[in-house]
C-alpha cells in the first residue's frame, strides 16, 4: 500500500487561497489575496484597503495554511501625478 | 591602523600596483574614480585603491573590476604590507548612475528607465525593448495605461520621449507610434497592463544598459519567489532595489481613469532600506532580479504597507506580460 503523499507548504498555500478569500471577504469585504511566507513557511497573505474594527476576530490560519493580513491602502496606476 | 599609516601604504602600493595590474589585464572599459599616475600614458581602471574605515580603525580598500585580480599576487603583496589591515572587495563594472534628472530627460539613444508617454498622459517609463514574434519588429515596452492611454489611443498614435509632462512636445519628442496593446477590462479580471509601440525609424536606443545596475542579461526564471531580490530604473524614483514580498496575488483592485480594474496572479514588492521601490511615473518599468533577469513589469502602487512603511508595488510577471503581447525580450 502507497501512503497518501503530503502536499508541499507551496501547494498547501496555494490550494487554500480560495477558502481564504471566502473567510476574509466575508469578514472585511474586498481583499487581495497571495502567497508570502509567513513565520518561515509558506502561507497566505491578505492585503486590505483599511484597518479592519478592533473588534472583528481575525483567523491566522486557514486550512492549516498561516495567514499574514496587511493594510496597503488604496492602489492607483503609478502613471506621472499631473500638476 | 592610523590614519597617516594608511595613506604612506596606499602611496607605497599605487604605482608598483599599477604596473603589475597592467601586465595582467586588458582594458576593455574604463571605469570611476581611479587617479592618474605620474608617467603612466593612461590610467589603468581594473583596479582601485583608497581607504576606509570601522570601528574607529582605517584600513586599505581595493576594489576590482575583474574576479580574476581577487588573486593577483600584487593583492597578496598588500595584504602583507598592510599585516591584514586590508578590504578587498569585487565591485564589477562601474556605470553611470541613472536619476531622475536623467531619465526625465530627452534620451538619445533611448534607453531602459527613461520617461515616456503618448502624447495624452503624463509620463511613465519605457520598459525595455521587445521583438514581435510574427514578424520581428522591433519595439518599446511600456504598460497600456502609459502607451495606450487606458484603451483610448488607436494604432499609430505618437508617442512622446520624453513625456508630455517632462517637456516633451508633438513632433519635437515624437519617439514611437503606438502598434498594440492589451485591454484593460473593468469587469473582469485581468492579468496584464501593457502595450508595445515602434521606435521612429533610425532613432537610436540602447537596448541593454540599466544604469549602475549594469546590463540586461535576459529572461527570468517563470516562479518568482518571496524574498527575491529585485531593481529596476524608472522615471520618477530611478535606479531602486527591493524585494518580492507575495507572488500569485489575486484580487488586487486598481484606481484608473476609466475605473477600478481587477488583476491576478501579480507580483507585490516592497522597497530595500527606508525606500518606496516606486512613486507615480514609474508605471512600465521592467523590474529584473539580482541577475539582471527580467521578471515583472510594473504598473501600479500604493503609500501604505511593506515592512518599512513606504508602501507596495505591483508588477505583472514579465513571462505572462510577453506572452499575451506575443513578443520577446531582447537584450
Amino acid at each position: 500500500m502507497v501512503a497518501a503523499q503530503t502536499p508541499s507548504p507551496l501547494k498547501k498555500a496555494r490550494a487554500a487561497k480560495a477558502a481564504a478569500e471566502k473567510v476574509f471577504s466575508d469578514l472585511l469585504g474586498n481583499v487581495a489575496i497571495g502567497i508570502t511566507r509567513v513565520g518561515g513557511v509558506y502561507g497566505l497573505k491578505v492585503n486590505v484597503v483599511s484597518a479592519p474594527s478592533g473588534s472583528i476576530n481575525m483567523p491566522t490560519a486557514v486550512e492549516g495554511v498561516p495567514v499574514q493580513v496587511e493594510v496597503t491602502g488604496v492602489v492607483k496606476k503609478r502613471i506621472g501625478k499631473a500638476k | 591602523m592610523q590614519l597617516d599609516d594608511v595613506r604612506n601604504l596606499k602611496a607605497l602600493m599605487l604605482n608598483p600596483m599599477m604596473t603589475a595590474v597592467a601586465s595582467a589585464v586588458s582594458i576593455r572599459s574604463l571605469g570611476v574614480r581611479t587617479q592618474r599616475l605620474g608617467n603612466e600614458a593612461d590610467a589603468l581602471r581594473s583596479m582601485a585603491i583608497g581607504i576606509t574605515k570601522s570601528k574607529q580603525q582605517h584600513r586599505l580598500a581595493v576594489r576590482v573590476q575583474r574576479r580574476s585580480l581577487l588573486d593577483h599576487p600584487m593583492i597578496e603583496r598588500m595584504r602583507k604590507r598592510s599585516k591584514g589591515e586590508i578590504d578587498v572587495r569585487y565591485v564589477g563594472r562601474i556605470s553611470k548612475r541613472e536619476t531622475p534628472g536623467t531619465l526625465q530627460k530627452r534620451r538619445r539613444p533611448m534607453v531602459i528607465g527613461c520617461s515616456i508617454g503618448h502624447f495624452k498622459i503624463t509620463a511613465g517609463t519605457l520598459g525595455c525593448f521587445v521583438k514581435t514574434r510574427s514578424d520581428q519588429k522591433i519595439a518599446i515596452l511600456s504598460n497600456n495605461h502609459v502607451l495606450a492611454n487606458e484603451n483610448s489611443a488607436k494604432k499609430g498614435d505618437v508617442i512622446l520621449q520624453p513625456g508630455n509632462f517632462d517637456g516633451g512636445t508633438n513632433p519635437a519628442a515624437a519617439a514611437a507610434t503606438l502598434l498594440r496593446f492589451i485591454k484593460l477590462k473593468v469587469t473582469t479580471s485581468n492579468l496584464v497592463d501593457g502595450a508595445i509601440a515602434i521606435p521612429t525609424p533610425g532613432l537610436s536606443f540602447n537596448r541593454k544598459k540599466m544604469g549602475r545596475f549594469g546590463s540586461l542579461e535576459g529572461l527570468g526564471p517563470e516562479f518568482l519567489d518571496e524574498g527575491t531580490g529585485v531593481r529596476k530604473v524608472g522615471r520618477t524614483t530611478g535606479e531602486k532595489k527591493g524585494r518580492v514580498t507575495a507572488f500569485e496575488l489575486d484580487n488586487v483592485v486598481v484606481e484608473y481613469d476609466i475605473g477600478n480594474i481587477r488583476f491576478d496572479d501579480q507580483v507585490e514588492i516592497e522597497g530595500a532600506g527606508t525606500k518606496a521601490f516606486s512613486d507615480g511615473g514609474d508605471s512600465g518599468s521592467l523590474i529584473v532580479d539580482n541577475d539582471n533577469f527580467g521578471v515583472a513589469l510594473l504598473f501600479a502602487g500604493g503609500d501604505s504597507g511593506g515592512s518599512n512603511g513606504m508602501g507596495l508595488t505591483y508588477a505583472n510577471p514579465l513571462r505572462i506580460v510577453l506572452d499575451a503581447l506575443k513578443i520577446d525580450l531582447i537584450f
